[in-house]
């Protein structure tokens, strides 16, 4: 398995090329170490509704076992989405970008769940704790110790 | 990054042994097959106790790292981890792969648990250690020749063109890139080097070069030096922009027409427009013929009229003339009537005055004025009779 972890991305990639998730789009993907992603939330939730969104997959050399560093990037038009669980440096509070990470999981199917997690919001606000967060937050989202004590969103 | 160019190097050196299993090309490769781990087909496949199957190495990866099946998240230990049933490791291992070689030219494909072999025994695009003991390098299988006594393939050569010393088992490759390496232009025998030829096949004055609109038909091929001057009175060349145009148009329309084609098949609502388009068109049909029958039989009626009121108009000459004719005949009578009765008053004038021979000159007056009275009746009378001669001869005008 040593350099697997290029032969796997060489196949995400691949089948998010040729057979793409809905609002899912590669927006670059040039070598095997930082992914950008382009998501759309596709039903016409108010907050989200005719957005695009820009997360940003970096990826190490012990992925899949280890999740990649996952987080909303703002770009020339395409901003960090409203969320109580999206900080505005664009760190996301999802499990399973830490401690809930599995090897099985892909760059489709994270997309896909940060998509869905979007999709489920109805409320147009940042965490609580955003501005204090955001002050003292480490580079990566991987070294925050998020307290996952919110399933309702 | 050092590290890494390390593992790649030993990684190689491993594969000259044993091919890389997740790196391979498969013919045609199940799904179910698939490690959810490192996505390839199952490598070393194993079972855990929750029913899922990975590739040993990749699920005891996951493991140190969470002791949760990756699948379903069970807590999974070591010992939970079972051996495959035998059906699962021998359909993993009969796959259908092509060689690994094949982006040399190899075009084996074998079972995967065969091609370990192939590559050792027989792939002729394997690197092996070079025949000659001194040599240290690898040299593919296909350049070794086993009737030939063993020598060193890598013994360096100079390069005929460039005097660059290449080993012998490359040489010709590079013997056929060298860009110092000369050549003959086969036109005009001019000698360039590689790096040059290329440039000037494409201006050479004495290549020979078909004219430029041979596509739509012209057949004159010459050299290149005297092109100019026949496309000058190339008719071909002349019209190559119209024929140009002409096809550019065509390929328009046919596209165009392939799209209307396709549409009216596409859905059942075109169909209806189909068939009410084939109603409306019926009955325009339909409603033509009828226009042309009327038109028909007006034209026959009118014919037919025409000659209807000419006979009943001949008929009413013909009864006028005969109107007019008894009216002569009884102007003529009422004007004999009239003379007589005139000739009959007189007389009787004549009588009287003859019977009143006697009769006084104050009676006289009053029987001149009674005549006078009596003109002007008959007089009134031929007018009435002419006035309504003449109101008969307008109606027959009219």
């Amino acid at each position: 398995m040593i350099g697997g972890f290029t032969k796997r991305l060489g196949r995400e990639l691949n089948d998010l090329k040729s057979n793409p998730a809905v609002g899912i789009s590669v927006f670059q993907a040039d070598d095997f170490r930082i992914w950008l992603i382009d998501i759309k939330v596709m039903d016409d939730n108010p907050i989200y509704v005719g957005k695009k969104f820009r997360l940003q997959f970096r990826f190490a050399p012990t992925y899949p076992i280890e999740a990649p560093e996952v987080q909303f990037v703002a770009s020339y038009g395409i901003e960090i989405p409203m969320h109580p669980h999206i900080y505005s440096n664009g760190h996301i509070c999802l499990d399973v970008l830490g401690s809930g990470w599995s090897p099985v999981q892909t760059v489709a199917s994270v997309s896909m769940s940060i998509q869905s997690m979007l999709a489920g919001n109805d409320r147009n606000e940042r965490p609580p704790d955003d501005a204090r967060y955001v002050a003292h937050a480490p580079i990566s989202p991987k070294n925050t110790r998020f307290v996952y004590h919110d399933d309702s969103v | 990054m050092d590290e890494q160019q390390h593992n790649s190097a030993s990684e190689q050196a491993v594969s000259e042994r044993d091919p890389d299993l997740r790196a391979l090309k498969y013919v045609m490769l199940d799904d179910n097959l698939i490690c959810p781990i490192c996505r390839c087909a199952l490598v070393d496949p194993c079972y855990t106790k929750c029913g899922h199957t990975f590739c040993t190495l990749c699920l005891f990866k996951a493991l140190s790292q969470t002791p949760k099946c990756p699948v379903d998240r069970s807590s999974l230990s070591d010992a939970d981890v079972l051996p495959p049933p035998k059906i699962l490791s021998n359909m993993v291992n009969e796959l259908l792969v092509h060689c690994s070689n094949e982006d040399k030219g190899c075009k084996r494909t074998c079972q995967r648990s065969l091609l370990r072999h192939h590559l050792l025994e027989s792939c002729e695009y394997t690197p092996v250690p070079c025949p000659s003991a001194t040599c240290d390098q690898f040299v593919e299988r296909r350049y070794i020749d086993s009737e030939k006594p063993a020598r060193c393939l890598h013994e360096l050569i100079a390069c005929r063109a460039c005097d660059v010393k290449i080993p012998e088992i490359e040489i010709a490759t590079h013997e056929l890139v060298c860009s110092q390496r000369t050549l003959k232009c086969p036109d005009c025998a001019v000698v360039f080097t590689m790096a040059d030829i290329v440039s000037h096949t494409s201006e050479c004055a004495m290549a020979r070069v078909p004219c430029n609109a041979n596509n739509i038909g012209c057949k004159w091929v010459g050299i290149r030096a005297k092109l100019k001057n026949h496309e000058s009175e190339c008719t071909f060349i002349a019209l190559a922009p119209v024929i140009e145009k002409q096809e550019d148009r065509i390929a328009r329309l046919e596209l165009e027409n392939k799209s209307l084609r396709i549409q009216p098949s596409l859905t059942t609502t075109s169909g209806m427009v189909d068939s009410d388009a084939f109603h409306i068109f019926t009955e325009h049909e339909r409603f033509r013929s009828e226009l042309e029958k009327v038109s028909e039989q007006l034209g026959e009626l009118e014919i037919r009229h025409g000659v209807l009121i000419m006979n009943q108009n001949v008929r009413l000459k013909e009864e006028v003339q005969s109107m007019r004719n008894a009216m002569h005949g009884i102007r003529h009578q009422m004007h004999f009537l009239l003379m007589e009765h005139r000739n009959w008053a007189l007389q009787n004038l004549n009588s009287s005055m003859i019977t009143s021979a006697a009769a006084s000159l104050s009676s006289q007056t009053a029987s001149s004025s009674n005549n006078a009275q009596f003109s002007g009746e008959t007089s009134s009378i031929g007018r009435g009779t002419r006035r309504e001669n003449e109101s008969f001869r307008q109606d027959v005008r009219l």
